[in-house]
C-alpha cells in the first residue's frame, strides 16, 4: 500500500465517520433524549453508553446530538466564512497595491482582537443563539485563509506564463479563469476543510461561557457547561465522554484536511 | 596516467530513480540516471557535462545522501576504498568531502560569512589564511551575504571548500551567472585546487568551460554517461572525438560548426521597435539602466551582450511594455505600445517550465495564442503525437524550449525578444531552436532582439552587437 492510497482511504474513512455523525443526529428523534427521571444520575453502562444526567436523559444520544449541531454550524460558518476569504482574497489580489495595502490593514485588525472576544461581541450583538454564533464564526475566520488566496493570486499574476496569456491578447477574466482559478482553488480547498476544527472548537467554546446556543439546545457547550455542576458530585461520565467525542470530532476534521493537503500540495505529493 | 593514481571516488553501476504517481494511485519509477559508472583519482578534475535538468544534479545529491524520500536508488558509491554510506558520510562531509554550492541562496542570509565559511569544521586561523589568498579583505567575514558583490560571492563560496584538508571537491553548476571573466576566474581556482591534489568533480551544462579547464569531461545524456574522454582531445579538434554524439555536441558549438546562419535580406530602413533615453529602477532603488538608447529595425537581428547584472533582462521588460520606464520613451513604429489583442512583440524566456502552465497539457500551451502548423512543428522536431497530450513536468526544458518557440511565431508577431532562450540547454537543442526560429525570422523579415551572455552566439546570430555596459 503506498502512501497516496493509505492518504485516500484516511479521507474516505474520516469523511464517512463524520456524515454518519451528523446525520445521525440530524436525524434523531427527540424522544431518544427526552428527560426520563426514573433513569436519573445512572453511570455509563450498556443501555447508557455514556450514563444518563441530573434529569435522566441519556447522555450518548445527547452528545451525538450535540456533536451533530456543531459540525451543522461549524460547516455553514466555515463555508461561508471560506467564500468571504476567496472573495477578499482575490479582490486584494486580483487589484494589488493600495487594494491589496487595504486587505492587510483589515486582516491585522481583525487578527489584532483575540478571536473569542471578538465572537463573544458580535453573538451578543446578534442576540446569541445559532445565528449570533454562526455570523460570530464567518466574521472572524476568513483572515488567514483571505492572506493565502491574496499571496498566491500575487505570485501568480506575475509568473511568466500568465503574461505570456496576456501577450497572445486573452482577456483578464480569461486569464483568471484558465490560469488562476486552477491554482487557487486546491489552497483554497484544504484551507476551508482546516478551517472546519476551529469553527466548531469556537462554537463549543462560547457556547459553553453561555454566549453561544440556548440552553435547551443539545449543544456539546451546553453539556459540558452544564456538567461542571455536577462534577463534585462524582458523575465524571457527564464531561468525559462528550469531551472526549469533541476531541475526536476535531481530530478527525483536522486529519481530513491534513491528508488532503498531502494530495494536493505539489511538495509532498509525490511521496 | 590516471591508472596509477589512487582513486578517490568510484561509482559503480549506479541507477537513481524518483517514485512517481501516475494519474491515479499506480507508481511509477522514473529513472533519472541508469547504471552508471565513474572513476574520480586524485588531482583529477573531472566535468560531467549534459543539459539542464537532465538530472546531473542528481548525482551530487546522491553522493551527499540528500535525496529525498521517493527516490530509489541502486548501486554503490566507493569512497578510498570503503563503500560511501550513512556513517562513512556522517565522518567525511564537510572535512574531506564537500560540496560548494550553486549560489548565495545556499547561504544562511543572517548569518555572518565569516562563521558560515568556517562552518563546523574551520578555524578562525585557517579562514583567515584563505582569505588572503583569494584576495577577500578580512571585513568580509563581519558582512552577511547580500553585502557581497557577485565576484566575492564566489571567492568566498570557494572559499568553504578550503577550511579542511578536502580530498574530493563537489562543485553542482557553479558558473551561471557569472559574467565570462568571472567564471574563467572560478575555473582557475578549481585548477588550482585540482593541481594541490585535491579530486574535483565538476557538474555544468557549459561545454566550453569544462573543455578549457578540466582534465577530464564525461558527456551525460539521458541518465547515462555516453562517453568519458580527455579535454585535450577536444581541444584539438573534432576529428579527435571518437563518439558520435560527443562530436556533434561540439560541432554544434557557436564558436565551431553551429549551422549556416542567413543573411538578412537588404530591405528599406523602418524602425520598428525604438527606446529613446530610457532609465529604469525598482521602486527608489539604484538606477539599473541610465539613458539607453537603442533602435531595431524591420529583419534586423539584434544582440544585446554584457554581463549578468547588468540590467539585459530589465530592458527587456521595458521594451516588452512589462514595466513602465522612469524616463524617456519606448516606440513601437513610432507610436505607444499596443495594450491589447494579440501583441506584435512576443517573449521567449531562458526557463521554458516557467512559461507554461504546469496544469495544462501542452497542446493546451501550444494553441493558446494561434495554432502552429504541422510543418513548423516538424522542423523544430516536436514529435506531436507523443508529446502533445503530456505535462509540462514530463518533459526536459529542451523539449519545452521547443513548445515555447513555436507559440510565439503566430502570424502577427512582427518581432521576438528572445531572453537567454537557449543559456539552460545543451549545445546540441541550442543549434536546432536557433536554425528554426532564425530561418522563420528571416523568411518573414521580423525583427528580432536576443539577449545573451554568449559571445560567439551572439556573433553566429546577429546582424549587429550591443553591450549594455557600454550603453548604461
Amino acid at each position: 500500500m503506498n502512501r497516496r492510497t493509505r492518504t485516500i482511504l484516511m479521507i474516505v474513512l474520516s469523511f464517512l465517520i463524520i456524515t454518519v455523525v451528523t446525520i445521525a443526529g440530524a436525524k434523531m428523534d427527540p424522544e431518544a433524549y427526552a428527560p426520563a427521571f426514573a433513569e436519573k444520575n445512572l453511570g455509563p453502562s450498556v443501555t447508557h453508553l455514556f450514563g444518563t444526567d441530573w434529569m435522566g436523559r441519556d447522555m450518548f444520544t445527547r452528545t451525538v446530538k450535540g456533536l451533530s449541531v456543531s459540525i451543522f454550524i461549524g460547516l455553514l460558518a466555515s463555508i461561508f466564512s471560506s467564500v468571504v476569504a476567496l472573495f477578499l482574497g482575490t479582490f486584494a489580489g486580483v487589484f494589488g497595491g493600495k487594494v491589496s495595502a487595504a486587505f492587510n490593514w483589515i486582516v491585522d485588525l481583525f487578527t489584532g482582537i483575540p478571536h473569542l472576544i471578538l465572537l463573544i461581541l458580535i453573538s451578543i450583538l446578534l442576540g446569541k443563539g445559532a445565528k449570533g454564533v454562526a455570523v460570530g464564526v464567518i466574521v472572524t475566520h476568513w483572515c488567514s485563509l483571505g492572506r493565502i488566496v491574496q499571496a498566491e493570486i500575487l505570485s501568480l499574476r506575475e509568473s511568466q506564463f500568465v503574461h505570456a496569456s496576456y501577450r497572445f491578447g486573452h482577456s483578464k477574466a480569461w486569464v483568471a479563469i484558465r490560469h488562476i482559478l486552477p491554482h487557487v482553488l486546491p489552497q483554497f480547498l484544504v484551507g476551508m476543510v482546516l478551517m472546519f476544527p476551529h469553527a466548531i472548537m469556537h462554537e463549543a467554546s462560547i457556547t459553553f461561557l453561555g454566549f453561544g446556543l440556548p440552553a435547551e439546545q443539545p449543544a456539546i457547550g451546553i453539556i459540558l457547561s452544564e456538567s461542571m455542576k455536577y462534577l463534585t458530585t462524582g458523575m465524571w461520565w457527564l464531561a468525559v465522554f462528550p469531551g472526549i467525542c469533541l476531541l475526536a470530532m476535531v481530530v478527525l476534521f483536522e486529519a481530513l484536511g491534513s491528508n488532503l493537503r498531502l494530495l494536493l500540495d505539489p511538495y509532498h505529493a509525490q511521496m | 596516467m590516471n591508472e596509477n593514481r589512487e582513486t578517490i571516488l568510484e561509482i559503480r553501476d549506479l541507477s537513481v530513480g524518483f517514485r512517481m504517481y501516475d494519474r491515479g494511485l499506480k507508481q511509477y519509477e522514473l529513472n533519472i540516471i541508469r547504471k552508471m559508472d565513474l572513476k574520480l583519482h586524485r588531482g583529477e578534475f573531472l566535468a560531467i557535462v549534459g543539459a539542464s535538468g537532465s538530472g546531473k544534479s542528481v548525482l551530487a545529491h546522491a553522493a551527499l545522501g540528500l535525496l529525498p524520500d521517493n527516490a530509489v536508488q541502486k548501486g554503490e558509491m566507493i569512497y578510498c576504498g570503503e563503500k560511501l554510506d550513512r556513517k562513512l558520510r556522517k565522518k567525511i562531509v564537510g572535512r574531506e568531502m564537500i560540496m560548494i554550492p550553486q549560489s548565495l541562496t545556499y547561504l544562511d542570509p543572517l548569518m555572518k560569512m565569516g562563521r558560515q565559511v568556517r562552518g563546523l569544521h574551520g578555524t578562525k586561523e585557517r579562514q583567515k589564511e584563505v582569505f588572503e589568498k583569494y584576495d577577500l579583505k578580512q571585513s568580509v567575514s563581519e558582512m552577511y551575504p547580500f553585502q557581497l558583490s557577485g565576484g566575492m560571492a564566489r571567492r568566498t563560496l570557494i572559499a568553504t571548500a578550503l577550511m579542511t584538508e578536502a580530498k574530493l571537491i563537489l562543485a553542482d553548476e557553479p558558473t551561471p551567472g557569472l559574467s565570462g571573466e568571472l567564471a574563467q576566474e572560478t575555473m582557475q581556482q578549481f585548477k588550482g585546487l585540482s593541481q594541490s591534489g585535491c579530486a574535483i568533480l565538476m557538474i555544468t551544462h557549459d561545454i566550453e568551460l569544462a573543455v578549457n579547464y578540466a582534465d577530464t569531461v564525461a558527456v551525460f545524456r539521458d541518465g547515462e554517461i555516453v562517453d568519458v574522454c580527455d579535454a585535450s582531445a577536444f581541444r584539438e579538434g573534432a576529428k579527435t572525438l571518437t563518439h558520435p554524439y560527443t562530436r556533434a555536441l561540439w560541432e554544434a558549438l557557436p564558436q565551431n560548426h553551429f549551422f549556416e546562419t542567413i543573411p538578412a535580406k537588404p530591405t528599406e530602413p523602418k524602425v520598428l521597435l525604438e527606446c529613446r533615453g530610457v532609465s529604469f529602477r525598482y521602486g527608489r532603488g539604484d538606477w539599473i539602466l541610465k539613458h539607453v538608447n537603442l533602435q531595431c529595425m524591420q529583419g534586423e537581428v539584434v544582440g544585446l551582450v554584457g554581463p549578468s547584472g547588468y540590467g539585459k533582462s530589465t530592458l527587456a521588460r521595458v521594451l516588452a511594455g512589462y514595466e513602465a520606464a522612469d524616463e524617456g520613451e519606448v516606440l513601437w513604429k513610432g507610436g505607444a505600445l499596443p495594450k491589447k489583442g494579440y501583441h506584435p512583440i512576443q517573449m521567449i524566456y531562458q526557463h521554458p517550465e516557467k512559461a507554461l502552465n504546469p496544469r495544462w497539457k501542452l497542446k493546451q500551451s501550444l494553441c493558446e495564442g494561434w495554432e502552429p502548423d504541422d510543418a513548423l512543428l516538424e522542423r523544430l522536431c516536436i514529435k506531436k503525437e507523443l508529446w502533445q497530450e503530456r505535462w509540462p513536468n514530463e518533459l526536459s526544458g529542451g523539449e519545452l524550449q521547443r513548445f515555447c518557440v513555436a507559440r510565439v511565431l503566430g502570424p502577427e508577431t512582427e518581432f521576438i525578444i528572445a531572453d537567454e532562450m537557449s543559456t539552460m540547454l545543451d549545445a546540441i537543442t541550442q543549434m536546432q531552436i536557433w536554425q528554426v526560429l532564425l530561418e522563420e525570422v528571416r523568411k518573414r523579415g521580423l525583427g528580432m532582439l536576443v539577449i545573451t551572455h554568449n559571445m560567439a552566439l551572439a556573433k553566429r546570430l546577429c546582424d549587429r552587437i550591443l553591450d549594455l555596459s557600454e550603453m548604461n
